[in-house]
């Protein structure tokens, strides 16, 4: 279908849900865990609400899901749409830094 | 008391407190584990004012969502229920004073014996006459058939999550008959309405709507009367409309939703949107093709007609609520889509 691919595609604030779709392609996480990877490799602190209104989101589009558990932690972890997902997210962020690195090289020089 | 202060304050307790400004059915779902979460957010950074205000914020953002004003709501299963629980609440507001300018319009049809009513006038209060009933009759409509599965749920099945909600209603509705039969009391008391002279019967059934409608609006700050028993009339009757709205959105609320409901509740949402602005559009045409010429029809007063872009402002958030379901609908056909080709 062609919404598939579209570029909203990780709903909005598409920051935080990549954050999150890249902390889980690591492997199934619960909310702490989350934010502790989180800020372990992208140093961006997740607030509460932040991180549950995303993975709210993110399991309403099917990009995630919760694995049934009698703990409290409850992890989650990717879906094959998910991953999908984030790979196009990637490649898009990644033409990002691709424009920008060859036009700061082009214009800018730092010591 | 040293005891007393830190049992408040423990990680538990303040989570537990945090998770209390979400609603109910985000807590269900979230709840532990953002307990959890916050515990051991609270042991790594006692306090900390950002994260308070991202949760006060973020749980009113559900809060909105879960009444259908704002974003996509936590389960697309349940936004239809909730869209049209908040739009019924709205509809009952904005069906109250659609009667009252209803009967005002209807009383002053042709109701100067020297000039005839326009064709355009007449037009517009047709069209006034008809938005109305939409609306009232869906309104009726939704409210019969949640009662009707909230009893067959409470007798069949033994089901008592909809004991209160029940007992609101036929209190509120024995409020509101007894109100409306102390205001058409001079009606009865002329021969009743006419009702073999359709056009005779049609006024007569604006007037007595007129009388309730007053009541309804002007309840809380009614003035006018010698008795007692007349001003707790009038407050009864606003009081029993808002609890009767409280408690069918409740029964819709905490009803379940087939496929086929689902379809039938964001139809009924668009519905009563729909009708709500039908009647503002007649309003405005009435209005403009000159409503009032002609007519013995006293002026509305400066309350009336800022009361009137309440009604609007009921309209937009009921449209707003019915846009929104029909987006999460789509949300919901885009993720199946992907599961699929996935």
């Amino acid at each position: 279908m062609k919404n598939s691919t579209r570029p909203d595609q990780l709903g909005k604030n598409p920051g935080v849900s990549g954050l999150i779709l890249s902390s889980l392609a690591g492997g199934e996480k619960h909310g702490y865990a989350l934010v502790k990877d989180v800020a372990e490799f992208a140093g961006v602190d997740l607030a509460p609400g932040t991180l549950y209104e995303a993975l709210a989101r993110l399991e309403r589009l099917g990009l995630i899901e919760a694995i049934a558990t009698d703990d409290r932690r409850r992890p989650y972890r990717l879906t094959g749409a998910g991953a999908s997902a984030l790979s196009e997210y990637l490649a898009m962020q990644q033409q990002v830094v691709k424009v920008g690195q060859s036009r700061l090289a082009r214009g800018w020089s730092f010591s | 008391m040293v005891v007393l202060m830190t049992s408040l304050s423990s990680p538990t307790r303040r989570a537990e407190r945090l998770l209390k400004l979400y609603p109910q059915i985000w807590r269900e779902r979230y709840g532990a584990e953002f307990v959890d979460l916050m515990e051991q957010s609270i042991a790594d950074r006692p306090h900390d004012a950002k994260r308070t205000t991202n949760i006060i914020f973020k749980s009113l953002k559900v809060r909105l969502s879960d009444l259908g004003f704002a974003g996509p709501n936590l389960d697309n299963a349940n936004a239809s229920r909730s869209a049209l629980s908040t739009t019924t609440v709205l509809a009952t507001v904005f069906a109250v004073f659609a009667l009252f300018y209803w009967s005002c319009t209807m009383v002053s049809w042709n109701s100067n014996p020297k000039v005839a009513t326009s064709v355009s006038v007449s037009l517009w209060t047709g069209a006034i006459t008809v938005s109305t009933f939409i609306l009232t009759l869906t309104l009726f409509g939704v409210g019969i058939i949640f009662l009707f599965r909230a009893l067959k749920s409470t007798f069949l099945r033994r089901d008592k999550k909809f004991r209160w909600s029940l007992i609101a209603v036929f209190a509120s509705s024995i409020l509101i008959l007894n109100g409306v039969h102390q205001y058409i009391r001079f009606t009865i008391a002329r021969g009743g309405i006419q009702w073999f002279q359709f056009g005779q019967a049609l006024k007569q059934v604006a007037g007595a709507t007129q009388w309730v409608t007053q009541s309804v609006i002007w309840g809380p700050s009614w003035t006018g009367g010698s008795t007692f028993s007349e001003g707790l009339l009038h407050i009864s009757a606003t009081v029993a409309v808002v609890v009767l709205a409280f408690s069918v959105a409740k029964l819709i609320r905490n009803s379940e939703f087939s496929v086929t409901a689902t379809r039938a509740g964001v139809r009924a949402t668009k519905l009563l949107s729909a009708s709500m602005f039908l009647f503002l559009f007649s309003c405005a045409g009435w209005e403009l093709s000159g409503g009032y010429d002609n007519s013995l029809m006293a002026p509305f007063t400066q309350m009336e007609k800022s009361l009137f872009f309440v009604i609007a402002f009921i309209a937009l958030l009921s449209l707003s609520t019915s846009l929104r379901v029909r987006n999460r609908d789509n949300s919901i056909e885009i993720v199946s889509s992907t599961n699929e080709a996935a």
